[in-house]
């Protein structure tokens, strides 16, 4: 026992030494300056190396983003010192923490469906950068101006480097044994084909139509959304021109979808499917057709999931006998500088040096990670070698940016008390209870929510009288 | 002189106790009031402007707008009386069965079962996953190779997803309890066992009239714990299900978790610190109340013994 | 006669029973193990597509990629000090605890029990960060590696109570003589009830560790601001996710199985503290 007791002594003094010893070198870091405080500095750091902290999500574009950012460390005249850090899972709450603590990095990467930027940008998180931005940069960078998305009162916050959108991805070989010549342009068309799918292959363990409904928010905001916008609906239920939500135009979406799923079209086990599962199986031939990022899927068959299937990318099928309107842009991949970097103009510095760069988004777009979205560069770039054949999958004509929903806008000022619209889409697409009765109930509850807002001075009203999903920037 | 020594033991006493209760002040109970008052704000967290004072009306929202958090209430009963009926008998068992001095590798048999509480639980819910999916998870294989089934059970839908979370935890907990079980029956000693013996008496006798009762306490100590970590369990299910589909295994505490952080990162439940206190003050309430019933009925039990 | 030989065939069909339920629990327990490191051998696609348990061709270099990515010694390092330590303190501070709580009365006895009882339904998961962390930064603490394994100690409530059952179970006489004898409460603390409560302090090791082992989110909050203090199991589970792009779960599977070594080293030295018990008393009859 004795042994016992002096194991756990001795342990107990080490371990009191090393962390004394680590508290003071760390507290020693603090004091002088904030922005080295963090991250692993390079060992030779000069005198006047400036250190960046970048938070990241993404791994997926590592293998393009770090040897960059090792060049441009080595490279640069200014000492900047960029260290990168990715965050992947638990992101949001790490910047959740280390802004409610008064810590966290220098620069904050954002990328694709996140709140990360409305909701730390009204709390003064973020440092605007339209100061920085030069009058040249500012009339070459205007149409990019996404209220709510990237910008506040007019002023930019970040640049997206890129846009993304929804897009159906379908194998062309499945297809066509079942006499399906080309892909679905509406929703009875897709209902159809994915039936024909089922019907014909089931036997072999495919099926026509999959989605990854484990996180119903995360599949149909990538799926139904788009859908009901090119068809000329509201943005996340929320519809401009009356100021109002209103959820009745996705009732024929909801039909389609739970033909699919109630009567045993659907691949297997949707309700709990992840994506990349998904993805998987779509790579192994098991899937007709699916629906989701335009961006995210190409690199993963390229990389990821490598895969025989002769796949291609089509646009999202829209209602039956709808005019084709315009479907939003998903700007994703800018950095934000936040209140706690010390060099705001280095970092500003940096990010134009290097992340904006033509030959970084050049670069970043023909690897196929992304699609550029900065006008005078569209005509520049070449098409990724994983898109040759399967163009539908860059960002055409009827994608476009669209005006930011109260909700998109600020969160907090549309608390919805029950379900959220996903997870009644979710409940309805299996069967569960009378779509249209439940429809009318979400528009109630959104809009008494919205409506609380406003009253709470929270949200404020917004209403665009003219407005036309097909040319939604008016 | 002796008061002298009352002082000096009393000192000493409070001494001993001031580490554990430092931490236990700093670190459980002032974060709990830190959240607290939060329950009569309409507050979205740091970050999201300040807290309006909206009295009870996170409360009224509960009790008459919320019906998931009600469903979530009957969910995390089936889930925690299903995990607690299966595991502590079963744990219970693999501690008797491990306790022979007799058995020759019982260290690695217990190793076995140990396992599975070291695996953390964000791998042991892909790996379920991975076993249980209706595509082309290994048990549907595995009994429709045995004919059991002919057609695969799809065990992640709304109807099945439960019974999976809990054989999930069953497997995760077994171990656990085990151990809690073994520590506890070391402290009976042998010859209480061997006079037993040499009175005749069988096995039955031995387990009701002898280790049940001498294990006292350290039982009622780790029903305790098995009933509230059941009822706080929520990390497997949060990797496994999300708690869907469509609800169907959403929990009480991973539905008040929701409103302070995503579940997944395509989660867009916004946060709501002031109603996510509230939930959580309500389902606190609800376990209470179970506790204190399992505490009443088990002094009952003291009696009978 | 007669009854004699049915209580012996009922016996000896229990015991059957009972060795087929065993056999079976293995079975169950085991098998979720072995794909779990079976599937840290094969590549992503194989992994999702669920050929065949068995691994194609052994892929070890997801452990190489594992080691490298996880950065597996520094982090592993970190994650020993830290485990090692909140147990040490884990064991002193819940053992003092409980057992002046099994032993003494007090002033505010009553008070102290029912709060800790209290505490036990209350959970508000990691949200408790957000203060615990507010504070730290206030006194110029959530950098150092003290703050993580007090914060990963924390309250202890339930060892505290296993203790306490423990010790009041033990015969009062045992330690009620030294203290007539006049030793000091720390005497009997340190030289009576410490060894008498090694099977149940060998649990709170072991679980403590453990649990500090496998901690994810407090240590990724705490070590967010001085990632020199990474530990391995932030580290492994980074490896998982990638929000738009695929995940790669082989190597977070390699990752898990290299995790389990050192907690089970750690079972295998506490797992003596609970054979112990059994050991005198065979001596002993």
């Amino acid at each position: 026992m004795k042994k016992v007791l002096s194991i756990i002594l001795v342990l107990l003094l080490l371990t009191g030494f090393t962390a004394c010893g680590q508290s003071d070198k760390a507290s020693g870091n603090t004091t002088p300056s904030q922005s080295t405080s963090s991250g692993t500095s390079p060992s030779d750091a000069g005198e006047n190396q400036t250190n960046l902290v970048i938070w990241t999500r993404d791994r997926a574009d590592a293998v393009f983003m770090q040897p960059a950012i090792d060049e441009y460390n080595k490279t640069n005249a200014d000492g900047i010192y960029l260290d990168y850090q990715m965050y992947t899972d638990n992101y949001e709450q790490a910047l959740d923490m280390a802004y409610a603590t008064n810590s966290g990095p220098d620069l904050v990467a954002i990328s694709g469906y996140t709140d990360i930027f409305v909701k730390y940008v009204h709390q003064g998180q973020y440092v605007c950068i339209d100061d920085y931005m030069t009058a040249e940069q500012k009339e070459r960078y205007s149409g990019l101006l996404a209220e709510g998305s990237n910008a506040i009162d007019g002023k930019f916050y970040y640049l997206p480097m890129c846009g993304s959108t929804g897009r159906l991805f379908y194998n062309v070989d499945i297809f066509e044994r079942c006499g399906i010549s080309e892909p679905p342009k509406t929703i009875s068309e897709m209902t159809a084909a994915a039936k024909k799918i089922t019907d014909t292959l089931k036997g072999e363990g495919i099926y026509g139509f999959a989605m990854n409904l484990k996180s119903p928010a995360s599949a149909l905001g990538r799926s139904l959304d788009f859908m009901v916008q090119r068809s000329g609906g509201p943005k996340q239920g929320f519809d401009f021109s009356t100021g109002t939500y209103d959820f009745e135009f996705y009732a024929p979406f909801i039909e389609e979808f739970r033909e699919i799923f109630t009567t045993d079209i659907a691949f297997p086990g949707c309700e709990s499917l992840d994506i990349d599962p998904l993805r998987t199986q779509f790579a192994d031939g098991k899937i007709g057709m699916y629906i989701s990022w335009s961006h995210a899927d190409p690199g993963v068959y390229a990389n990821q999931f490598p895969t025989d299937e002769n796949w291609n990318i089509a646009q999202l099928p829209i209602l039956d006998g709808a005019q084709e309107a315009s479907q939003s842009i998903q700007p994703y991949k800018g950095f934000m500088i936040t209140k706690r970097c010390e060099a705001p103009e280095l970092a500003w510095k940096a990010c134009v040096d290097l992340f904006y760069s033509d030959d970084f988004v050049k670069g970043y777009h023909e690897a196929g990670l992304g699609c550029t979205i900065v006008d005078d560069l569209k005509s520049k770039v070449e098409v990724p070698e994983i898109l040759i054949g399967k163009e539908e999958g860059l960002l055409g004509d009827k994608d476009k940016f669209w005006p930011a929903t109260p909700h998109e806008l600020n969160d907090q000022a549309v608390i919805v008390e029950g379900n959220d619209q996903y997870q009644t889409f979710m409940e309805l697409i299996f069967g569960k209870g009378d779509i249209d009765k439940s429809l009318q109930d979400l528009t109630n509850r959104y809009n008494s929510a919205y409506q609380k807002g406003i009253d709470s001075n929270i949200g404020n009203k917004i209403q665009i009288p003219n407005f036309d999903p097909a040319n939604p920037q008016g | 002189m002796i008061s002298k020594n009352k002082i000096k033991q009393k000192g000493q006493i409070y001494l001993m106790l001031s580490p554990n209760l430092i931490l236990f002040f700093t670190l459980s109970v002032y974060p709990i009031i830190w959240v607290i008052r939060f329950m009569f704000y309409q507050y979205g967290g740091p970050g999201t402007g300040e807290p309006i004072f909206i009295g009870l009306d996170n409360f009224r929202r509960i009790f008459t707008k919320d019906p998931i958090f009600w469903k979530s209430v009957i969910n995390t009963l089936v889930y925690a009386g299903g995990k607690i009926l299966l595991v502590l008998p079963l744990a219970f068992f693999a501690a008797m069965m491990l306790t022979k001095k007799n058995l020759k590798g019982v260290g690695a048999f217990r190793a076995i079962l140990f396992m599975p509480t070291i695996l953390s639980s964000a791998v042991m819910a892909l790996v379920f996953y991975l076993l249980f999916n209706a595509y082309n998870g290994e048990i549907n294989k595995y009994l429709m190779t045995l004919n059991i089934i002919d057609q695969p059970i799809n065990w992640l839908s709304a109807k099945n997803a439960m019974k999976v979370i809990v054989i999930t935890s069953v497997w995760g907990g077994i171990g656990n309890y085990m151990i809690y079980f073994i520590a506890g029956l070391q402290g009976i000693s042998n010859e209480v066992y061997e006079s037993a013996d040499i009175e005749g008496a069988n096995f039955t006798q031995k387990l009701f009239c002898i280790t049940i009762p001498m294990l006292g306490p350290v039982l009622k100590m780790i029903m305790m714990i098995a009933i509230v970590t059941a009822f706080q369990d929520m990390s497997s299910i949060m990797v496994m299900t999300e708690g869907g589909p469509i609800n169907s295994t959403m929990v009480m505490f991973l539905y008040a978790y929701q409103f302070f952080f995503p579940i997944s990162p395509g989660s867009l439940v916004s946060t709501q610190f002031g109603y996510g206190a509230s939930v959580s003050f309500v389902s606190a309430c609800i376990v209470g109340i179970i506790t204190i019933a399992f505490l009443r009925f088990s002094r009952k039990l003291d009696e009978i013994y | 006669m007669e009854r004699f030989y049915m209580e012996k065939a009922f016996v000896t069909i229990l015991k059957v029973l009972s060795w087929l339920l065993l056999i079976s629990l293995f079975v169950f327990t085991l098998y979720p193990v072995i794909y779990t490191l079976l599937g840290s051998l094969k590549t992503n696609a194989e992994l999702t597509l669920g050929k065949s348990i068995l691994p194609e061709d052994p892929q070890w270099v997801n452990y190489i990629k594992a080691f490298k990515d996880a950065n597996f010694f520094q982090y592993g390092l970190n994650s020993l000090i830290v485990s090692s330590a909140t147990m040490a303190i884990a064991v002193l501070t819940s053992s003092l605890s409980g057992y002046v709580l099994a032993r003494y009365k007090f002033a505010g006895k009553k008070l102290m029990l029912s709060t800790y009882q209290a505490m036990m339904f209350v959970t508000i998961g990691p949200v408790a960060l957000y203060p615990i962390m507010n504070m730290l930064s206030k006194i110029g603490m959530e950098k150092s590696m003290l703050s993580l394994i007090l914060v990963l100690t924390g309250g202890q409530i339930t060892n505290v109570f296993l203790v306490m059952g423990f010790v009041q179970r033990l015969p009062r006489e045992l330690d009620e003589a030294a203290t007539i004898d006049g030793c000091s409460i720390f005497r009997v603390y340190g030289q009576i009830i410490l060894p008498l409560t090694k099977p149940i302090l060998g649990v709170v090791a072991l679980f403590t560790f453990r649990n500090t082992w496998n901690d994810y989110i407090t240590s990724l909050i705490l070590t967010m601001s001085n990632r020199k203090l990474t530990t391995l199991t932030v580290a492994v589970v980074q490896l998982k996710y990638s929000v738009w792009a695929a995940a790669e779960w082989h190597i977070m599977l390699a990752g898990a199985s290299l995790a389990i070594i050192p907690v089970l080293s750690v079972y295998i030295f506490t797992n003596k503290q609970f054979m112990s018990g059994l050991m005198e008393g065979a001596v002993k009859g």
